[in-house]
């Protein structure tokens, strides 16, 4: 059956449709074209149009005019725009000009840029010329490393690997940053929260050491739909940059179909699982044939499809998996496998985490089935993106989970459609991510009396690691005077620096993944199931000390979700203002977490099992907040029971909505309710950055509140549960049978307060 | 909450303050005994000490090395003065020996990468024993990478019956480039160095330290030979560790007293630079000192191991001796090494199956290409009912028997005896025969059951 015959099927099938919130088609797009820019070199004009390419798409030729022009460029297109040509374009133009040019590319993962590499390969090969281009990472071999460094005009590498491989060892780099003319920074989106604002100090770094050799590059950079991207990309580069968003691409017709699972409980207000939705899905697309890729928001639920999919749909015996997994904490090794499998069409179906949702050209997909909002609107898009490319039919399902943001974006189609409300923040100017990197500049280069790290001045950061021993200050300079290689101890990618490494004891110790710090009092607890490749593992022994987790493999029926109780203190107030209802903050917190218990959930009822302790260390963090405190002149009348479902229910809501404005995983805001609020002594409730210093979240909270209160409110007063559900307050068993009309009325006053 | 507070709860390591906070340019450490240079840079710190050359540095005087045959020591560190002998295939039991032979297969057959060499050093041009320049250098950290400093460069040499030890010394961070350029003059007087380890460590922090200068066009181009290559093929199999400390106890009796360890090295410096004090350092420039005096009279030690009769070596020592004059081609001093291996004088110990297994393959292999095919078959034999679990005699018999003695039923029976020891050593060690090993095995016998169906 083809995707157009199984479309008509569901069009015309009542039950399906009466979960649908929306389906809109979206017609296919002519191209818009325009003829090379004068500038550009005939060989490559040559080389273009041997490969069927006689002019380019309009957002192309003009981000070749403004780069050649000297401006950075930020490129706003959806997945399958010829994005990849807009910057390879500017570049080889001028290295066919002058041949001892150099141009950086940074890819947010690894696999991105494997594949990168060979696109360009073609491009190189039809020109024939001598454009040498490789990729610097983790998996590139030594001898192969010498080569690069000497002779690449096009370096493909990613954030981490400029961070710990290249900036610290610069001068075995000379070639290319003496000739650095561009830095090439793909899907820029990625670079926000933590790893963007460690990504921005890495930049900072690596035009400290380009201005040090002579050369100041320009950058490119792309970046998916977002509210923000000209301001997200002058944060990350801190110079002007130059817009361009118009797409001149044209595209397939797209069906995106929003779906929300059925109500099963009135009165509870619960749906039936997302993730038993869109496996119902998926068979039904993999069953007509269809080649469907399933995403799902976190490790464990793309487990848990996998196991699904592959009970409903085994790979004949002898023969491969047809449908395999695919997430960020795979082995390089077996994640080729795996691309190498969809690119050869053996595999029929892919179960991925948002690993997947970048570039990568897996071919033949012609349907995405997205479990759950994946955290950004831009990530819908570019999921939905993998599903069909510049011809033909495709079709993207959302399938909305009971999470609050999901009840809330299923029943608003036009975020979707309409101007993106998603702000991409960073903050690199993080007191702790910033003395990181001071240490790590240093190290690369002396920093003179004065001179700063970027626009930041780190006078008083140089002055402190004086104290600590770290640096020398002599003759007006700073020397790194210390036996460590700083980078190594700083991790791009999470709060922590050290990652936990998972050793599977079932036969011979081996390493199967790693799971990041922050992760894993919640993942890697003892008696934690884990899941890898659809294969479960029981954690037998946590070492927290030396960063080990040693499991072994089981075969149970239930999944595991651990429970952390948090405590905050105020430590200062950088902002407030107040009304007669409420007095709102922003300042610097405490955080003290301690994991206590987990809970055995069983497989497809998700029904409680059985539960353990985990005895864990308590974490402290000095971290960025949002508070609100509600006033006697609001909660003055309601009952002790009220208040108490209300500060809950805020928290509930509150915290599911912010991310959506924030682009922010919810883990990145933790939000803590305190009925007896330990500052104020009211009902107050807490937003932090869920890393130390602060990533700018719960700042940006402070200015953007009341959208997300109406936001709320809008949720909460559309939502057909009785008493309150996990979809807006959370489950009236939890939070109180009052809690949910108490959260309205708070929320409808917060909307409506006039601030002094 | 102050910045210190704040960052405290980073968790930075390192807690002691830095005093001794000083922007004096010209100045003379307290207690430095050495000189200070002046140059258009800035001032120069070394300490010289001239030491007449039969000073014995263990049991060995330095002049021993001056007595050493250049052309024998210039071959060891892998300079044969043509090229060494290319792609040779790996024995059947390095296959099979991985954790034992990682060494072998790590380091090219013989002889470092030579690519770094200009073809005069390559050749050997104007090499003698006074030609070299012994480096050794000191950093602030083992990590490599831009923030690590070489803040001791010890450099020595001999001049008639001297040895010249310079020690150029970096009394701190700022006077980095008049030090480079100095011991830059002083390398471009000598065609040659020799380090341990140096073109590892050494020699790369230096070129990046010369960069970070913008020094580059000073760097000299010496041709550097690194003794750690040799050192390991002479003594890996004797000793194990090949470390210049295991090496200079065992080998030379060298005692150090009250020596540095080297991992505390970069902390003596950096609490030198807070105190300007020398004695805190002056340890570091005696370790410097006793690692260069080692290097010397280890580079003797290990040509005059080859100048000892065979009889006076272990079987190890004859073993890498074998492995040494076959890398260069001398196929008849290879033999006569591994001959004495196998069949040492009375008295000697006992034998390991595993040197014995490795010095008979290697040996029976130079017998086939000298054309001596009966010593070669009678080992191969010999090998086999010794029960060896080599795959190598069975595979070289039943070349031999299928080829030159036209008796294939003879060679399909070794076939199948090495198929047999192919079970009986999984039995014994769990290892297998690599996929191509029973390819071709199976091929052979394929080959030989035709031939014999066909007589
Ligand atoms: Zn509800």
């Amino acid at each position: 059956m083809s995707l157009e015959q199984l479309l008509e099927r569901l069009r015309n099938d009542p039950s399906f449709l009466a979960s649908v919130t929306a389906w809109k088609v979206l017609p296919p797009r002519e191209a818009r074209m325009s003829p090379f820019p004068a500038r550009t070199d005939p060989r490559l004009i040559q080389a273009l149009r041997a490969r069927g390419i006689a002019s380019l798409y309009s957002h192309q030729a003009l981000a070749m005019e403004e780069v050649l022009a000297g401006d950075n460029v930020v490129l706003v297109t959806p997945t399958a725009s010829g994005k990849t040509l807009a910057y390879n374009l500017p570049v080889l133009n001028q290295i066919l000009s002058d041949p001892s040019s150099r141009a950086l590319y940074l890819f947010p993962t690894k696999a991105l840029s494997q594949d990168q590499l060979a696109g360009l390969y073609e491009l190189i090969g039809a020109l024939g010329e001598d454009i040498k281009t490789f990729t610097y990472d983790g998996d590139t071999s030594p001898t192969a490393r010498k080569a690069i460094r000497n002779a690449g005009h096009i370096v493909i590498t990613n954030p981490d690997m400029l961070h710990t491989g290249i900036l610290p060892h610069h001068t075995k780099w000379i070639r290319l940053f003496e000739n650095l003319r561009y830095v090439v920074i793909d899907e820029l989106h990625q670079y926000r929260g933590i790893f963007g604002s460690h990504v921005g100090n890495v930049l900072r770094r690596l035009k400290r050491i380009a201005a040090f050799y002579g050369s100041k590059p320009q950058f490119i950079l792309t970046s998916a739909t977002i509210a923000n991207p000209r301001e997200l990309a002058a944060t990350l580069v801190e110079e002007e940059v130059t817009l361009i968003e118009e797409n001149g691409a044209p595209a397939g017709e797209k069906h995106l179909i929003l779906y929300n699972p059925p109500v099963v409980n009135q009165q509870l207000g619960i749906r039936r699982s997302s993730l038993l939705e869109a496996r119902r899905l998926a068979l039904e697309f993999l069953k007509a044939g269809v080649k469907t890729i399933t995403f799902a928001r976190s490790r464990l639920f793309v487990e848990v499809l996998l196991t699904y999919l592959r009970e409903a749909f085994p790979g004949g015996p002898g023969r491969r998996e047809r449908v395999r997994g695919y997430r960020g904490g795979y082995l390089p090794l077996e994640r080729r496998e795996i691309e190498r499998g969809l690119r050869q069409g053996e595999v029929l179906g892919i179960v991925s985490t948002n690993a997947l949702e970048l570039g990568i050209d897996v071919g033949e997909l012609q349907a995405a089935i997205i479990t759950g909002y994946p955290g950004s609107i831009a990530s819908v898009w570019q999921q939905a993106g993998r599903a069909g490319r510049r011809q033909g039919v495709s079709a993207a399902i959302v399938v909305a989970s009971s999470a609050p943001l999901d009840q809330f974006l299923i029943s608003h189609p036009d975020y979707f459609l309409g101007r993106s409300p998603e702000l991409g923040l960073v903050n690199p100017d993080n007191l702790y991510i910033l003395a990181n990197h001071t240490k790590c500049a240093a190290f690369e280069l002396p920093f003179a009396d004065g001179e700063g790290l970027g626009k930041k001045t780190v006078d008083d950061l140089l002055a402190y690691f004086e104290e600590q021993g770290l640096l020398r200050h002599t003759a007006s300079r700073w020397y790194w005077s210390t036996d460590s290689f700083p980078a190594e101890d700083i991790s791009l990618r999470s709060a922590a620096s050290e990652n936990f490494v998972i050793v599977d004891t079932t036969a011979e110790p081996r390493v199967i993944g790693e799971v990041d710090r922050l992760s894993a009092p919640t993942l890697i607890h003892e008696g934690a199931i884990y899941l890898h490749q659809g294969e479960q593992y029981q954690v037998e022994r946590l070492d927290y000390e030396n960063f080990k987790a040693y499991v072994r493999r089981v075969a149970v029926d239930y999944y595991t979700d651990a429970e952390l109780a948090v405590q905050i203190k105020v430590i200062e107030v950088f902002k407030e203002s107040r009304s007669d209802l409420a007095a709102r903050f922003f300042g610097d917190v405490l955080v003290t977490a301690l994991p206590t218990m987990y809970k055995k959930v069983k497989f497809h009822t998700h029904e409680n099992i059985g539960a353990g302790d985990i005895h864990l260390p308590e974490e402290q963090m000095h971290t960025a907040a949002y508070f609100l405190s509600l006033e006697p002149a609001l909660t003055g009348t309601m009952t002790r029971e009220e208040l108490e479902g209300a500060v809950l229910g805020l928290s509930h809501l509150v915290g599911n909505v912010a991310p959506f404005y924030l682009m922010c995983d919810p883990r990145d805001l933790q939000s803590v309710p305190q009925v007896k609020g330990t500052f104020t002594g009211n009902p107050t409730l807490y937003l932090y950055d869920s890393y130390p210093g602060g990533i700018g979240l719960s700042e940006r909270l402070f200015e953007i509140d009341r959208i997300i209160f109406s936001s709320a409110l809008d949720l909460v007063a559309g939502c057909p549960c009785e008493n309150g559900c996990p979809s807006c307050v959370g489950p009236a068993n939890e939070v109180g049978p009052g809690a949910k009309g108490a959260t309205e009325k708070v929320l409808r006053a917060l909307a409506e307060q006039r601030l002094k | 909450m102050d910045l210190g507070t704040k960052l405290g709860m980073l968790g930075s390591r390192n807690r002691s303050p830095q005093q001794g906070r000083t922007d004096a340019a010209g100045f003379l450490p307290a207690g430095f005994p050495g000189k200070r240079q002046e140059t258009p840079l800035g001032p120069v710190f070394y300490l010289e000490e001239v030491l007449p050359a039969n000073l014995n540095h263990g049991n060995r005087p330095l002049a021993s090395f001056l007595k050493t045959e250049a052309g024998l020591l210039f071959r060891l560190c892998g300079r044969s003065g043509a090229p060494a002998q290319p792609n040779r295939q790996p024995l059947p039991s390095e296959i099979s020996q991985v954790v034992d032979e990682i060494a072998v297969a790590e380091e090219p057959p013989f002889g470092d990468n030579e690519e770094d060499l200009s073809p005069r050093h390559q050749a050997g041009e104007g090499f003698s024993p006074e030609s070299i320049l012994f480096l050794d250098t000191e950093t602030t950290g083992l990590a490599g990478g831009t923030g690590t400093y070489v803040f001791l460069v010890g450099l020595g040499y001999f001049v008639g019956d001297s040895f010249v030890l310079r020690q150029y010394f970096l009394p701190d961070y700022h006077l980095e480039p008049p030090l480079l350029v100095a011991v830059a003059q002083e390398m471009r007087r000598f065609p040659y160095l020799l380090s341990f380890n140096g073109k590892v460590f050494d020699w790369p922090l230096l070129v990046t330290r010369f960069q970070l200068n913008r020094l580059t066009p000073e760097l000299p181009e010496p041709g550097h030979l690194d003794f750690l290559f040799p050192a390991r093929r002479l003594w890996r199999e004797s000793l194990g560790s090949c470390s210049l400390s295991n090496l200079e106890t065992v080998l030379l009796a060298v005692q150090r007293e009250g020596d540095v360890p080297g991992e505390l090295i970069p902390s003596l410096y950096f609490d030198f630079l807070r105190h300007k004090d020398f004695s805190v350092i002056a340890p570091v420039f005696a370790h410097n000192r006793s690692d260069l005096l080692s290097l010397v009279t280890l580079a003797s030690r290990a040509v005059e191991q080859f100048h000892r009769p065979a009889d006076q070596l272990t079987a190890e020592e004859n073993l890498a001796r074998g492995r040494f004059y076959e890398a260069l081609g001398e196929k008849d001093k290879a033999i006569l090494a591994y001959e004495k291996v196998l069949w040492p004088s009375a008295g000697s110990p006992r034998l390991s199956p595993n040197l014995r297994q490795r010095s008979a393959e290697r040996l029976s292999l130079l017998y086939k290409e000298m054309g001596r095919h009966q010593e070669a078959t009678r080992l191969w034999h010999q090998m086999v009912d010794s029960g060896t679990l080599s795959l190598l005699p069975y595979v070289e018999l039943a070349k031999y028997y299928e080829h030159k003695a036209k008796d294939p039923l003879r060679a399909r029976s070794l076939v199948l005896a090495a198929l047999e020891m192919a079970r009986r050593r999984h039995g014994l060690r769990g290892d297998q025969f690599t996929p191509r090993e029973k390819e071709e095995l199976r091929h052979r016998l394929n080959r030989l059951e035709e031939k014999i169906r066909r007589q």
